[in-house]
């Protein structure tokens, strides 16, 4: 009787399953590397309405980012601002720029009964839906003096001339931060200063600062690597972020 | 001390000498108490996993949307979607996008409005809270005005005007409007009439009286179906004409409670239950002798009768001769009682007659006499009477305003406008927002009559049984999209302001009215002239929008202290009182969380469980079991239904059918009926339960005499007390001290042993007597304890203390959250269920689901009886997630979705439950809630694409602070964490240190919204707070304590202020 399988299907098993192991290693590599937020959200930078440049305006002209971002101390957002906000210089710079047909059509003839609508911004940073960031808690922990500085999630947005996201905003790099909050301290002071370095003096403070932070509860007792690193948990705990 | 056994003072002991301190023992219904076993359903009902509406061509519908979900998931970017932020052009000043703005406002309710703050996100009210300011409010609400928001949210509202059944626009009407209503001023308005609702609205009633001055000779009528007229006409027999009478329930040490339910009926119950609970809020035993004591006489099972230290039955019909009997025995105790009506106590009732006029005599200047809406006004009069002779009066605990009170009755009202309509006077007839065919007395027989006005013109939010009559139904805004005003029974005065523009094409009350009688239709402008017109413009106006109250201006009504002078007229009165119809059942007509049907269409409020039956989406006749047993009527418990005969009832010749329901504790010819169900409009409410109004006759009187026939059919009915639980054991676990009850001392223990041969199971719901605290000490909260050494964690390995649940170390540093909940305190009147379902995005998920044990409440209320099933008495327990040290939730989850953080709160992450559900099965208070289907509609597949229409609106509603869940997710009660986290950030903001929160500044949805101050949360590791207080108090106890679970709530037990002279 003829053999039902010829002779080379016995390499099957012997070639195919480390294959078959390499091959989901690479889907497994594939997946956790490309469909991470690290290689899926940095980088991006939508086509806006208006060719808006925070390069020109918070870079070179110097406006202070809570000019246009005003209620980032006060408010879970930072907010983008109403056309008013930009009226404020536009009304008399730049009047004809074709680059602005967007804002000036938003702001009609200035009454409010007449305006063209906002202007349909495209968002660029975004967190899921169950995680609930705050601005108002991280740029300014007042009774410490400390804050998280504006370049350390949105980077060095006054280089840019088309913003595009820095951080992957996911939730290890969140807990990154959280459990070392030290290294990313800085004087309130100094929240928007993009181009703020700590000195020395101030790296010893924060590592002081950062201890205050921990909450008491017995989970997020500090640990010390072995490296001699403080590691602290500044709200670490799931409530902190997911209600 | 040690940290570790910080709470063990609070864990005292058991010990068999103790025993004689325990308290009653408790049960949840009759089929409980009988032990029915078999008929009770599992946890987790097997049986089909499909929407029992999706039919087949859904299902291939879903089948398509799933496909084309899979297309997009496989070709498309795997980056999410493109998504737009959309800033103001003029951002309106102080708006902050992500910080709720609170605005005060004013409820118009049927006799008096009620003051709220409420919440709004971007423009978009999300909650409403009690106004601390408003004297109706005093910062809670009730399930009613907790429920308007998702009333504003309701879909199936107007969304234009109606001519007929064609669609017209506000155009139409104006003109047509202009020129019909401009076609009466030749005649003077003869054959116009206007029909309106009870609240009681300045501006509103300004339009009215350039109505009348245009129109002379048009005719005004008032309809409301809760109304006050039975005591307002009390208060104007005893005190003159257009009186009100108001109690002060804070200092009264003695109240006897007539058929009324006053501690959630009535315009002021928030703060009457206010004031009865703050002489029961002990904070200590020290405290006992400041206990008041609440006597309830009634026929049926109220919420005031389950609250009472002492409840008596009597059919309301002898509510009258058992008051001319206290009368009469207050007399002789020598209290001034004139020539007012005194009678004989009715049989069966002497004792209690003779011991509660004993009582109020001996407390005269504290004691109170309050009488139910349902009885006639002459009782309430010579209640009024005996509580002036009482000393109610110089007290203050009874005082007297005087304004403007309607001067025609309603009932007056709409009998007149019958007989107006029968005899063709009326051509036009002008309906604002009263549901006349539906709700006015059923022998008039309006909805017949109203045809014979030429032109109907009907304003509601909904396109009810009226608007069916109407020529004309026009959509009216909810009271947070319009301006106006409206007082509150005491007459304070407060501005109705709109939060939001009208979601669909309305128009306000005001502004409807302002457009028919030509003052124009800007709502705002008209109330800006009523008000600027008394004085309150500019700084007083602005403050007066501010406060939700106008201070001093407009206040009609100061309560005064008035001397009672008018006894004979009482006693005329009282003599003329009309009997009752034939027939041998009283049937009370009540309104429950529908009210008068009003609310029938809001989801929220038909899946609330009655307090006292547990009936969701159903409305029943409730019987008692003495009467069910002579008719052979049945209602048992069948899975997670009752099944329950259907009788026929028979008022006068008018005869509805309706189910029945038994329960415990009627008076055995009283039954009752809750109103406001089997309407015809509405979604949601359509064809749910049975209409009662049809037992209504033409006095319009809430309490009728009838007969009930057995049809010999059998239907469903849903009631949730059941749910979750088996009988003999509540909570279906086999518990560590019923395997092993040790006493302290013991050396070594084996599971599964009893130690003294009994087998001890501690009592879930604990109370006892005021003398028995004031003699013994609350033995009776510790019962079934076992000792604290057996429990905390530490105990030596060779002892037999090794908890169950495994204890790991825990530190108890830090804010740690707990919460105290006062059962002396807690009615069961559900506007912490409510509060709740609010604040958390909490959805409904309809009778079927409910049927298969599938609601969602996070905060249910379990209702226990003790005693006889005739008369046994009955306590409320508020239970949700316990937020267990031990939590038996927490190692059973496989994802780690539920775990602890460091403030000691059971967190839920959302996204990361895999829907095990082994988390609900292993909670021994069964509250965790499993989202079986996409209850929430967040994503529109799996659902009937009308429910995703409905949800666009209802979505407006939620909270954005709190994560909608999808499908194949666990939830429970959170503490309100979003709640916490929001105070952290805010106090950080101001400065201080987000781990060191002021006592205060977390207060919980439920906590809020609560009359009683019954729940108070905080901080248990702050020596300063209330809750740290309260778990001192050696009433507190933990539930299951024998589990070692540790549970972050715990309850203070119940205490009744007993009057020894009834006992025994």
């Amino acid at each position: 009787m003829a053999q039902i399988f010829p002779k080379w299907t016995n390499d099957i098993p012997r070639v195919g399953l480390p294959v078959l192991t390499v091959l989901g290693g690479l889907v497994t590599f594939a997946m956790w590397f490309w469909m991470s937020p690290k290689h899926t959200d940095v980088g991006y930078a939508p086509v806006q309405p208006i060719a808006y440049s925070h390069k020109l305006h918070a870079g070179e002209l110097g406006m202070d980012c809570r000019y246009c971002h005003n209620n980032v101390e006060r408010s879970a957002n930072a907010g983008v601002p109403p056309t008013n906000t930009c009226m404020n210089c536009h009304k008399q710079v730049k009047k004809d720029s074709p680059r602005l047909i967007e804002l000036y059509k938003s702001w009609g003839d200035g009454k409010p009964e007449n305006d063209g609508g906002g202007i349909p911004w495209k968002r660029i940073h975004k967190i899921a839906d169950y995680a609930y960031f705050n601005h108002s808690a991280h740029v300014g922990i007042k009774h410490q003096g400390a804050g998280i500085g504006c370049a350390t999630c949105h980077g060095r947005v006054d280089q840019m001339v088309v913003v595009h996201q820095v951080e992957p905003l996911s939730m290890a790099w969140c807990l990154a931060c959280h459990n070392n909050p030290a290294p990313n301290l800085r004087p309130i002071a100094e929240i928007t200063n993009m181009a703020w370095e700590p000195d020395a003096t101030w790296a010893a403070k924060a590592v002081e600062i950062a201890k205050t932070l921990e909450p008491p509860g017995h989970k997020n007792a500090r640990t010390v690597l072995p490296d001699g690193q403080v590691v602290t948990r500044a709200t670490a705990s799931c409530t902190g972020c997911h209600r | 001390m040690s940290k570790l056994d910080r709470f063990a003072p609070f864990r005292a002991g058991y010990t068999a000498d103790a025993e004689k301190n325990n308290g009653p023992k408790y049960w949840r219904s009759l089929d409980h108490k009988a032990g029915v076993v078999d008929d009770f359903a599992p946890e987790f009902p097997s049986g089909t996993a499909v929407l029992p509406e999706l039919q087949r061509r859904e299902v291939l519908k879903i089948a398509g949307a799933s496909l084309a979900l899979a297309g997009l998931g496989g070709t498309a970017c795997v980056r999410r979607p493109e998504e737009e932020i959309l800033p103001f052009t003029h951002q309106p000043e102080d708006m902050i996008p992500g910080i709720a703005m609170h605005y005060a406002t004013v409820h118009p309710r049927a006799a008096g409005g009620l003051g709220v703050v409420v919440t709004a996100y971007e423009g978009r009210p999300t909650k409403i809270e009690g106004n601390p300011l408003h004297p109706m409010s005093l910062g809670a609400t009730d399930t009613w005005a907790q429920s308007e928001i998702l009333r504003l949210y309701d879909p199936d509202r107007t969304r234009q005007p109606m001519k007929g059944s064609a669609q017209a626009t506000w155009a139409d009407w104006d003109t047509f409007s202009k020129a019909h209503f401009d076609g009466f001023a030749g005649s003077g308005g003869k054959g116009l009439a206007f029909v309106v609702d009870g609240a009681d609205k300045p501006t509103f009633d300004r339009l009215l009286g350039q109505a009348t001055s245009k129109w002379p000779n048009a005719q005004m009528f008032r309809w409301d179906p809760i109304n006050t007229d039975a005591t307002d006409i009390g208060a104007s027999m005893a005190f003159g004409q257009g009186s009100r009478v108001h109690f002060d329930t804070t200092n009264a040490k003695v109240m006897l409670a007539l058929d009324s339910n006053f501690l959630i009926d009535g315009p002021e119950h928030l703060v009457h239950s206010k004031g009865w609970a703050q002489g029961r809020l002990l904070k200590s035993r020290a405290d006992a002798d400041k206990m008041n004591r609440l006597y309830a006489v009634e026929g049926i099972f109220s919420l005031t009768g389950a609250n009472a230290d002492h409840r008596h039955r009597v059919p309301a019909s002898q509510i009258g001769a058992f008051l001319a009997a206290v009368a009469g025995q207050l007399g002789s105790a020598g209290v001034a009682v004139n020539d007012l009506p005194k009678g004989a106590a009715p049989a069966g009732s002497e004792k209690f007659v003779a011991a509660v006029a004993k009582d109020l005599a001996a407390n005269r200047g504290k004691s109170l006499i309050i009488v139910g809406e349902r009885q006639p006004a002459a009782v309430h009069a010579l209640a009024y009477a005996l509580n002036a002779a009482l000393g109610a009066g110089e007290a203050g605990l009874q005082k007297v305003s005087t304004g403007n009170v309607a001067s025609v009755p309603m009932v007056q009202s709409v009998n007149a406008l019958s007989a107006a309509l029968e005899s063709n006077s009326i051509e036009t007839l002008v309906v604002f927002d009263a549901n006349l065919a539906a709700t006015a007395p059923a022998a008039l027989k309006l909805a017949d009559s109203i045809k014979k006005a030429k032109t109907v013109i009907h304003a509601g939010l909904l396109a009810d049984e009226t608007a069916a009559l109407a020529t004309w139904h026009l959509p009216l805004a909810h009271f947070l999209e319009s301006w106006g005003d409206a007082r509150a029974f005491d007459g304070t005065a407060s501005i109705v302001q709109p939060l939001i523009l009208p979601i669909f094409a309305a128009r306000s009350d005001v502004s409807l009215l302002g457009g028919i009688v030509g003052a124009g239709i800007d709502d705002k402008k008209l109330v800006e002239q009523t008000w600027s017109d008394l004085g309150v413009a500019g700084k007083t106006w602005r403050r007066a929008l501010h406060d939700g109250v106008i201070a001093g201006v407009g206040n009609g009504r100061s309560a005064v202290t008035a001397p009672m002078t008018t006894s004979a007229a009482v006693s005329t009165a009282f003599a003329a009182i009309p009997a009752k119809g034939a027939g041998t059942l009283e049937i009370a007509l009540t309104k429950g969380n529908l009210l008068d049907g009003r609310l029938a269409n809001l989801g929220w409020n038909m899946e609330l469980p009655d307090s006292m039956s547990k009936l969701v989406w159903d409305n029943a006749l409730v019987i008692s079991p003495a009467l069910a047993k002579e008719l052979g009527i049945d209602s048992r418990v069948k899975r997670n239904a009752y099944l329950s005969d259907v009788v026929t009832i028979d008022v006068g010749g008018r005869t509805i059918t309706a189910p029945t329901f038994v329960l415990p504790g009627l008076e055995k010819n009283s039954a009752y009926l809750n109103l406001g169900f089997g309407r015809k409009a509405g979604v949601v409410a359509t064809g749910v339960g049975v209409d009662a109004y049809p037992l209504v006759d033409k006095d319009g009187s809430m309490l009728v005499v009838g007969t009930i026939t057995k049809t010999g059919t059998i239907v469903e009915l849903c009631s949730t007390q059941d749910h979750f639980s088996r009988p003999g054991n509540p909570f279906n676990e086999v518990t560590f001290a019923e395997s092993t009850t040790y006493p302290a001392d013991a050396k070594e223990r084996v599971l599964g042993t009893a130690f003294d041969g009994v087998k001890k199971q501690s009592p879930v719901v604990r109370g006892g007597k005021l003398t028995q605290y004031k003699e013994h000490g609350a033995g009776f909260a510790h019962e079934g304890d076992i000792p604290s050494n057996l429990v905390a964690h530490g105990t030596p390995r060779h002892q037999p203390a090794k908890p169950l649940q495994p204890t790991q170390e825990i530190n108890y540093d830090g804010q740690q959250w707990g919460m105290v909940i006062d059962l002396t305190a807690c009615t069961g009147c559900n506007a912490c269920a409510l509060s709740c379902q609010a604040e958390n995005n909490v959805p409904s998920v309809g009778r079927e689901q409910v049927l298969l044990g599938r609601e969602m409440h996070w905060l249910r209320i379990d209702r226990y009886f003790e005693g006889d099933v005739d008369n046994p008495t009955s306590i409320h327990q508020p239970m949700a997630c316990h937020h267990c040290e031990n939590a038996p939730c927490e190692p059973v989850c496989p994802v780690g979705a539920t775990v602890h953080d460091e403030e000691g709160l059971n967190a839920m992450a959302y996204n990361r439950c895999i829907g095990t559900r082994y988390c609900a099965n292993n909670c021994p208070f069964k509250v965790r809630r499993y989202n079986y289907f996409d209850f929430t509609v967040t994503a529109n597949v799996y659902r009937d694409p009308e429910d995703v229409k409905r949800a666009d609106v209802y979505k407006l509603q939620r909270n954005p602070n709190v994560t909608v869940r999808y499908r194949g997710v666990m939830e429970k009660c959170s503490y309100c964490t979003q709640r916490i986290e929001m105070a952290k950030i805010a106090f950080k903001a101001e400065g201080g240190d987000r781990k060191k929160l002021p006592d205060g500044a977390v207060v919980p949805a439920c906590a809020q919204a609560c009359p009683t101050g019954a729940i108070s949360f905080g901080n248990i590791n702050d020596e300063t707070s209330k809750v740290h207080a309260a778990k001192l108090n050696d009433r507190n106890y933990e539930l299951l304590q024998e589990l070692n679970i540790r549970p972050r709530t715990s309850y203070l037990a119940r205490l009744t202020n007993n009057n020894p002279e009834l006992e025994g």
